[in-house]
């Protein structure tokens, strides 16, 4: 069975205090920033574990994602769209 | 480590103690302004009257003033705070009924202060009338004109002005002490008074002297207000510029003894002031601009003081919620427009009414005495239950202030009829809404039932993912009263699936728990359901003004930067049209039902109540929560159902099958 790379992505978000990464999308353009949320998927229909990644910019780590009137703040990353995902704090690397 | 306390250090620094002086002595420190004039009046000037009023001066700054609250009343801090509420808080729970005596000492502080501000200003002001050539300048619109000023700026907070509050009483207080030393010089004689026989012999020999007491309390009303404002400057602070702020003021009313003995015997004042009958002529005009900016700062502390005691009471539900605002960043600092539009009407009115400080001098102290009761019945559980003295001491100290107080009290009832039953009359209004809002949210709350959350959480759950029911909001919270984590308000469970039910992905239920103590702010959170059901208690001490979005939000915050809790909740992302999380909060209000019969006390508490709710800030806003965000619900509070109906159906009336 193939391993859900989500799964691995989410236990390394939850396991290290700093949440800055570098993701790298399949078709090429690289985002900088923080996870500061997922959508988790549905695995009873073979979803990926999560199947979202909400990404914002350092300085609205300490938000709730949207602005005053409600808007989103960073952007919504589909899990199958990441190519890798570079972890700050430990230089790790995630490679889907 | 230094202990902040109330923002300021309570380290003891020559910059402390300057602050000390200029925001704690205000009142006690204007009080030679007109003690004196007050004990003399138009009495033919003896040496048992002037004597005798300087000795009871001394005794009593000495035993109400330095004892009780100086020494005693001071170590009941309660986490650096004082006043009538912050001592009641550290009480009430030896005591069911200590609520009674705390509303009418804070209703009569509150009322007594109406005639702080406008005492002193005038005294101050008609000073102008000692300069020859000014001997009939109408003092009243110069008064008002000065105390409108004031309550003016008071939206715009003291933090600018308030760094020269300090000095300008450093100087207040030195020339309190040059003036006096003066004549002292010239009648030395005088020291003599410190004497209490002489105290005694005014007593019981001067005709009237008792009643002549009324005058001489005078001299100590302030005292009560120096435990108010314990928490700007801290014990220390305090108790070490009282002895130069004592001196000072022995020193200065010694001195106008002493001008006063060199007028003669049996000579009259003649409408003097003698506090400014001692100052030299060249001096008259500098010191009257002293004189009116100590004035002026003993009323800033007053009306500052008055802004803390409503906000104690309204965080204590003894007030009706209204706007409080916050002019600076300084903390404890805050600013109430209907208080201040409230004092400055009822300050206007008093000059207006009394036109002078004579007058008003008769209606003055009467309310006070039964404040400094009260602090001295709750002083003493403090000393018993708290500081755990010894019992026949504590009985004894009771007894010795509650014979002082009650003896003032006495002499100030004779204030009654020329303008005391003002005083007495603001009071009886501030202690009907005290105790309406008080008893009033009692009634109320007897008829909120909670309800064990765990018998909902599978329904709830149920309703999350239900599919079928639109969705309210992502993250839907109430605010709950409940204390116990498990326990809700039967009408939030009501709220949530009556009607149409309310579909959220996480629901929160936030209890603002007041605590005992001034400055508390902290929270708990407890997730009943992961990710689903989050019960957040926040703790807010009573001084604070309870800003809940604020610290749901903040709460928020940290729970997601420290991935406790995920924002976006439902497993295909959000609705089809967006991703964005919402936060909608629900506020329950009850509303006196119409089907209600009252007995005549519930009836004019209850009304009060609500008709006092609806004149204050409505709970959205008292709670500090954005309007865009809040869904209010009504619900009908039935105390006491109409149960005769006497409704006759008409014979012919039928309904066809």
């Amino acid at each position: 069975m193939k391993i859900d790379l989500s799964k691995v992505l989410y236990d390394k978000y939850i396991k290290l205090p700093d949440s800055s990464v570098t993701i790298i999308l399949i078709n090429g353009e690289i985002i900088n920033g923080i996870i500061l949320s997922y959508f988790k998927g549905n695995t009873n229909k073979g979803e990926n574990y999560i199947v979202k990644w909400h990404i914002v910019d350092q300085k609205d780590k300490m938000s709730f994602g949207i602005d005053a009137f409600g808007f989103l703040k960073g952007i919504i990353i589909n899990t199958n769209e990441i190519a890798s995902v570079l972890f700050t704090e430990d230089n790790s690397k995630i490679e889907f | 480590m230094e202990k902040l306390v109330n923002g300021s250090k309570s380290k003891i620094t020559a910059a402390s103690l300057l602050v000390a002086l200029g925001i704690i002595y205000g009142d006690i420190g204007t009080s030679p302004l007109y003690v004196l004039k007050a004990i003399i009046g138009d009495r033919p000037i003896s040496e048992t009257l002037v004597y005798g009023g300087i000795s009871c001066v001394f005794w009593t700054i000495t035993f109400q003033t330095t004892f009780k609250y100086i020494y005693l009343t001071l170590k009941a801090d309660n986490n650096g705070e004082g006043g009538i509420f912050s001592l009641y808080a550290l009480v009430r729970r030896y005591g069911k009924y200590l609520v009674i005596p705390t509303i009418i000492g804070a209703s009569t502080l509150l009322a007594d202060g109406i005639i702080t501000p406008p005492i002193s200003v005038a005294s101050a002001v008609e000073g102008l009338t000692s300069i020859s050539g000014l001997e009939h300048l109408p003092a009243v619109p110069i008064v008002i004109f000065i105390i409108s000023g004031l309550f003016f700026f008071q939206r715009f907070g003291t933090h600018k002005v308030g760094t020269i509050f300090g000095p300008a009483m450093l100087v207040w207080f030195s020339m309190l002490f040059i003036l006096g030393i003066i004549q002292i010089s010239t009648h030395p004689q005088i020291i003599k008074a410190l004497n209490p026989v002489y105290a005694f012999n005014f007593l019981s020999q001067y005709p009237k002297g008792f009643i002549l007491l009324g005058a001489v309390f005078l001299a100590t009303t302030g005292a009560e207000a120096l435990y108010s404002d314990l928490g700007h400057c801290g014990r220390k602070n305090i108790r070490i510029t009282w002895g130069f702020v004592k001196i000072c003021l022995l020193i200065n009313y010694m001195g106008q003894a002493a001008w006063i003995m060199n007028l003669g015997e049996n000579n009259f004042l003649a409408g003097v002031n003698p506090f400014y009958g001692i100052m030299p002529d060249w001096f008259l005009i500098p010191g009257i601009i002293i004189a009116t900016s100590a004035a002026i700062i003993a009323s800033q502390a007053l009306i500052s003081g008055s802004y803390t005691l409503i906000n104690e009471a309204m965080n204590m539900n003894f007030w009706p919620r209204v706007a409080v605002r916050q002019p600076s960043e300084i903390k404890g600092q805050i600013y109430i427009p209907s208080v201040n539009i409230m004092l400055w009407a009822g300050c206007v009115l008093i000059v207006l009414y009394f036109k002078n400080s004579s007058n008003m001098e008769a209606a003055y102290g009467l309310a006070i005495t039964i404040t400094m009761m009260v602090t001295t019945y709750l002083l003493s559980f403090f000393l018993f239950f708290k500081l755990r003295w010894n019992k026949v001491l504590v009985i004894f100290l009771l007894l010795l202030f509650a014979s002082i107080e009650i003896a003032f009290f006495i002499a100030n009832i004779q204030k009654f009829p020329e303008g005391g039953y003002i005083t007495l009359f603001i009071s009886a209004i501030y202690i009907f809404i005290m105790y309406s809002v008080y008893s009033g949210r009692k009634i109320s709350n007897r008829f909120t039932k909670y309800t064990d959350l765990g018998k909902y959480v599978n329904t709830i759950k149920e309703l999350s993912i239900d599919d079928s029911i639109p969705k309210f909001s992502t993250h839907l919270i109430y605010l709950t009263k409940a204390n116990n984590r498990h326990e809700i308000e039967e009408k939030i469970i009501k709220s949530i699936f009556s009607k149409n039910p309310k579909r959220a992905d996480v629901y929160w239920f936030v209890h603002i728990h007041r605590t005992n103590e001034p400055y508390t702010l902290s929270y708990d959170v407890s997730e009943l359901v992961d990710d689903k059901i989050i019960k957040v208690t926040v703790n807010v001490g009573f001084r604070v003004h309870p800003r809940t979005e604020l610290y749901f939000k903040k709460i928020v915050q940290e729970l997601v930067a420290n991935k406790e809790l995920n924002l976006h909740v439902r497993p295909d992302g959000s609705t089809k049209y967006n991703s964005e999380p919402d936060f909608k909060f629900v506020v329950i209000e009850k509303f006196l039902s119409v089907e209600n019969e009252f007995k005549l006390r519930d009836g004019v508490l209850l009304n009060t109540y609500f008709m006092l709710k609806q004149l204050g800030l409505s709970d959205e806003k008292a709670f500090g929560l954005d309007k865009s965000d809040v869904v209010v619900e009504q619900i009908p509070l039935v105390y006491q159902p109409v149960l005769k109906v006497e409704l006759k159906r008409e014979e012919k009336s039928k309904i066809s099958c």
